[in-house]
Order: structure tokens, then sequence, then C-alpha cells
């Protein structure tokens, strides 16, 4: 991310450069790549538009509230969609046996059962990703949680129901019915969204905003801390957009396919090329790697 | 509310609180292994192991997943029982590495839920194939299009041949003699850049009648490492196979149409007899997909048995046909 910052946002100029482990959205290169239905916190899957002549189906998502402005506002930049664009130096090294960037399915991650499992290595990029605006332990450990995947209290209402006797009560405010959101004006969510408020409140206000998310910082923790990604990371899987530049670590261990012994005897792991492993795994395994780097940069 | 959260961190933290004390519930769960050959026979006295999440360790990065494992060895019917309490009830299953068999890269086995103390289903059966190693024998095998040894389609709207046993393109443009594969690149919308809009077709045709090529899927990273079945097919070679890549427009998906399972067999330089009967042919395999994108760069493994009507598929990888070839073009599996 620092790397791929520092050729974007500052010039930096490299021959060469090969992103691997990286813990970044593929939308930042390709701005198309999503896994939306992969990537939804389960709490949001129903809050999609099914109207047919509805402009954005996830006008809700934090994910999507960029789109709510024109043109020029800063507020449009507040997304991993095309944050970096290709980058036509970078070889991308992925390994499709990561744990901790592991892609996941239909929204399922770690932070919902417990202390320990919530710290699981094992997709840990994605339990990131998902915890976004959630008030899990993991989230609140590691960043100031807002916007994301939470509610905004803003939009609670109370439901009719009935009592064990027939009695006609209302609930305690709780969150709308995806079917209760329709009411809801694109204009009244730009300064009230329905994910949880953002933690800068000038991003809301009208005045503020666009001004507010052009600032560079203002904009990085946005996305770090508030703005869900939908596609998988880089680390686990190719970019399109980086086209032949693409290499799985998976098929550059040593030329036996040797790996190390206490891998093999731990059936989750086995022979695969973990996140890391270009330094915890000895040079005799994984030189193949460090040969490629030197075949391509031409270092020799 | 933060700080909260800090302060109780930092209270179980102080009183020597860790994960391991206070781990969530862990349920007792069974299963049941069944190793088998590829021809279904029981294989008996291999060890098969199972493990599990047990724990997390704090470290450089995201830290370090601990797992608990259990192995046991298969009996005469090739079945063995497994044991282990676990807290997810999500599971990686295989056979240890044995003489004589291909190496086997596991899968995962996930239990359903936990009813009454213990995970269900209660000890499911996991069918393992484990493939014994016959007859390996040298291939004409490349690895084509990885850089720095890229591989260019010559030629937009033409077809160029490639040659599977020189392992270069027909001349002129390379040192090929015969077209085993034809490949005919066309631009729908021609390309500029990565990120414009463009469209592209590969269409991937032979030069002999019966010549042809089918799919064959097998799970990506998972169970033996001779991905594929040991011998080619007899039947169900097509022609002609088409795929495209494209974006469409400006937030449309590019699409590569590039599947992680898929595989192909090859039947090339096929000559038939008075009766239309097959009277040679060779036969082959493409391992992953044939891929390729909008700037003509293509990339594809393949192995093809020099051997006339022999359609075995077992790649020696130390008797490639091919020598000298750079690491980025050696095919390093069977």
């Amino acid at each position: 991310m620092l790397v791929t910052s520092a050729i974007k946002d500052h010039s930096l100029s490299l021959d060469n450069y090969f992103p691997f482990d990286a813990a970044v959205a593929i939308e930042a290169y390709d701005a198309s790549a999503l896994n939306t239905e992969d990537m939804c916190h389960s709490d949001w899957s129903n809050y999609v538009s099914s109207a047919p002549n509805a402009s954005n189906p996830r006008r809700l998502w934090a994910a999507e509230w960029h789109n709510l402005f024109d043109a020029g506002d800063g507020r449009r930049k507040l997304s991993w969609r095309g944050r970096f664009g290709p980058i036509s130096t970078a070889h991308n090294f992925y390994s499709t046996g990561e744990e901790v960037l592991n892609n996941t399915s239909n929204g399922e991650h770690n932070s919902t059962i417990g202390l320990v499992t919530a710290n699981q290595a094992e997709r840990a990029w994605v339990t990131q990703e998902l915890s976004k605006g959630r008030d899990t332990i993991a989230a609140n450990l590691t960043w100031d949680s807002n916007a994301g995947w939470g509610f905004n209290a803003y939009w609670f209402v109370s439901h009719s129901s009935t009592d064990p006797f027939g009695h006609p009560i209302l609930t305690p405010p709780e969150r709308r019915y995806p079917e209760e959101t329709a009411s809801i004006s694109d204009e009244a969510l730009k300064s009230e969204p329905f994910f949880l408020r953002f933690q800068d409140n000038r991003l809301m206000n009208s005045s503020q905003g666009s001004a507010a998310a052009n600032e560079y910082l203002t904009r990085a923790k946005t996305l770090a801390e508030s703005i869900p990604s939908l596609s998988f990371a880089q680390g686990r899987n190719p970019v399109g957009t980086f086209e032949q530049r693409n290499y799985d670590l998976m098929s550059l261990k040593n030329e036996d396919g040797a790996w190390p012994q206490s891998r093999l005897s731990n059936d989750k792991q086995l022979n695969r090329w973990l996140h890391g492993d270009a330094k915890d795994v000895a040079y005799r395994f994984n030189y193949l790697l460090y040969k490629k780097w030197v075949e391509l940069g031409e270092l020799k | 509310m933060k700080s909260v959260y800090y302060y109780l961190i930092a209270m179980a933290l102080a009183i020597g609180v860790n994960a391991q004390t206070h781990s969530p519930q862990k349920y007792p769960a069974q299963l049941t292994i069944k190793v088998v050959t590829d021809e279904s026979s029981p294989v008996q006295d291999v060890t098969v192991g199972a493990s599990t999440f047990g724990h997390w360790v704090q470290g450089e990065g995201f830290g370090r997943d601990i797992h608990a494992t259990a192995t046991a060895k298969t009996d005469k019917d090739g079945i063995a029982q497994i044991d282990l309490a676990s807290m997810d009830g999500d599971f990686g299953v295989s056979v240890r590495e044995a003489k004589g068999y291909y190496h086997d890269l596991g899968r995962g086995y996930r239990f359903k839920e936990t009813k009454d103390g213990k995970w269900l289903p209660w000890n499911p059966m996991v069918n393992i194939v484990f493939k014994p190693i016959i007859n390996p024998i040298p291939m004409f095998a490349k690895k084509l299009g990885e850089l720095p040894h890229g591989l260019k389609l010559p030629e937009v709207g033409k077809p160029v041949g490639f040659d599977l046993m020189k392992g270069d393109w027909v001349a002129p443009y390379g040192f090929g003699t015969t077209p085993d594969l034809v490949f005919t690149f066309t631009e729908q919308i021609p390309y500029e850049v990565v990120d414009k809009p463009f469209a592209a077709t590969l269409k991937v045709s032979f030069t002999n009648p019966l010549d042809g090529i089918q799919s064959v899927f097998a799970p990506f990273n998972e169970g033996s490492v001779l991905r594929l079945p040991r011998f080619a097919p007899e039947e169900g070679y097509m022609p002609e196979l088409t795929k495209q890549i494209g974006s469409p427009g400006k937030d449309k998906p590019l699409n590569t149409g590039i599947r992680e399972d898929q595989n192909y067999f090859i039947r090339v330089r096929t000559v038939l007899d008075d009766t239309g009967k097959i009277k040679s042919a060779n036969y082959g395999k493409i391992l992953g997909d044939i891929k390729f994108w909008g700037n003509r760069g293509a990339q594809f493994i393949y192995c093809l048995n020099p051997t006339s009507l022999d359609r075995n598929m077992e790649f020696d990888p130390k008797r490639n046909l091919f020598t000298n070839l750079p690491l980025s073009q050696r095919v390093l599996t069977p």
C-alpha cells in the first residue's frame, strides 16, 4: 500500500515493482474487479434495491456513498475503486495458498465467533474489511470503527408487533427493514448515511464535506477505517489489469515441490505458501521466488 | 467508548489472561477417512491426518494460527477414523506422503453445526483419491508466457500455428513446422490500454480431422498433485475452442474468462485410415486455463505425449523432452 501510494501519489519512479503479500483491495487497481456478494456483510445483503430502474441498487452502502455526489466533489474519491489504477511496472506476486489474505464466500468472516477465533490469521484481511463500522472486539482493538457495515441509529424506527397475549406493542427503535428504506432520498443520505456516521463529521456537512475529503490524510484515514472493500485482496489473487504480470507463489516452490516437514504435518497448512513465507521458509524451499525477482528485474 | 475497551484490554493483560485460557468452547468431532486409488482400490497402511484451528498466537504481522492435529493409519479397507475437538468445525484433511504415491495436497472439510455438545454430522465419510505413481513418462512439456519469457500472439485476425513438439510458433513467427494448435486472435474493440474498453476473442483450432480439445475440471491446489486423470480420453474432442476477454465499458467487469479449475485434454497430429479410424495421433494435456489478454499476451502450460496413440498423461518432470529450459518455462508437476 505504501509503495503503491508513493508511486501514484508522490511520483516515485521504479523500473520494476514486485508487490507480494499485498494487503490491498484489487479494486484499487481495477475498478471493475468486484466480489460484491462475497465481500458483503451478511446483515447488509438484503439492503439492495431490486427496483429495475434503481440507478445504484447499493446506494445505502458505505462502499457506494461516493456515488451520491457529483463529479468534482471530493467525496467522489472516498472509494477504493480505481484508487491507484493499473501500474505498468508492477508484477503481482500472489499466493493461492494464502491464509491471512484468503478469500471468503458470502461474507463469512471470523469476527462474530469470539475473541480467539476473532484473531485467527486465516482470512484476517477479510475480517478486517467486514468489521469496519462494526462493534466487534477485533474492530475496536485495531482502529476507530465507523461508517462501514454499521447502521446509523438516525434511521432507526419502531416496528409494530404483538406480545405473547396478542396485544399490540411497538419494538424499541431498530434498523429499518430493507423495504422501509425506499423513502430515504439520496440527498438525505449525504448528511445522514444509512451506515454508521463517519468519525469525521465534516464529511457529512454540505459545505465542508468536499474539501475535507480532498485532504490527503482525511481521505487515506477514511478509506482505511471506514470504507469496506468489495473486492478480494491482491496478495491472494491475480489482478486483471496487470495482465500477464501475475505470478502465483504456489508455483514458485523449489523444483521438486519440497516444503518444510512442519507444514506438511499440519493438514491445514500442508504445501500452502502462507503469508510471509518469502522470509519464514528456508531459502532452499522458496529460492525460485528470489530467482524470479532477479530475472524480472535484470538484477544479475 | 474506545477508552473503555482499552481499559478492559489493559486489565486483561495485567491479570495474565491469554487467548488459550479463554478459548471459546471446543466440541468433539469425528470423521472417517476412506483412501482409495484412482482405480477405487483401498489403500492400506497409509497415514491420514486432520487439523483444525486451535489458537492464535500474537506475532509479526497478523500473528500465527496454531492448529491441533490428529493422525491415524488406514485399515485393509482404506479406512481410518479421526477424533479431534474443534472450535470452528473447519478441518484440513490429507494423506501423508507415502512411497509410490503422488503427493496429496489435502482438502477442506467443514462440519455443519454443533448440537448436543458435538459437531454434526457425526462421523461423516471423507473420500480421498490417493494416486499411485505407475508409469511416469518423458513428454514435451512447457510453460509458456510467464515473464520475462512472454508469449505474444503474432497476428491479429490471422491464424497462426503453434508446434507443440518444437515449443514455438510455426514459421515465419518461430521455428515450428507443424501447426498443432492454431490460434486466431481477433479484436472486436481494439485494445489501447487495459483500463479502457476493449474486446477480443481467441479461437483455438486444429489442423487435422478428429484433432481437438476437451475441458476437464479439477479442483485447484487440492487432491493429488497428479491433477488430471492419468489417461486422456479417446472420445469427446471438440474441433475448436473460443475464449473471450474484454471490458465492455467504464466500470464494467474485465472479463478474462479464466477459471482456476479449468484444464484441457488435446489430441493433435491425427491421421485417419481409409475407413476413417484413427491410425495415429498424439495426446496431451493443458494444465490450467489458456489465458490471453488484450495486449496479445498469452499463457498456457502443456504436456504432449510423443508416442502415437499412447494416452498416458503421467508426466515425469525429471525427464522433460525439452532440455535446458529457463525456470519460467519448466513444468514442475506431473
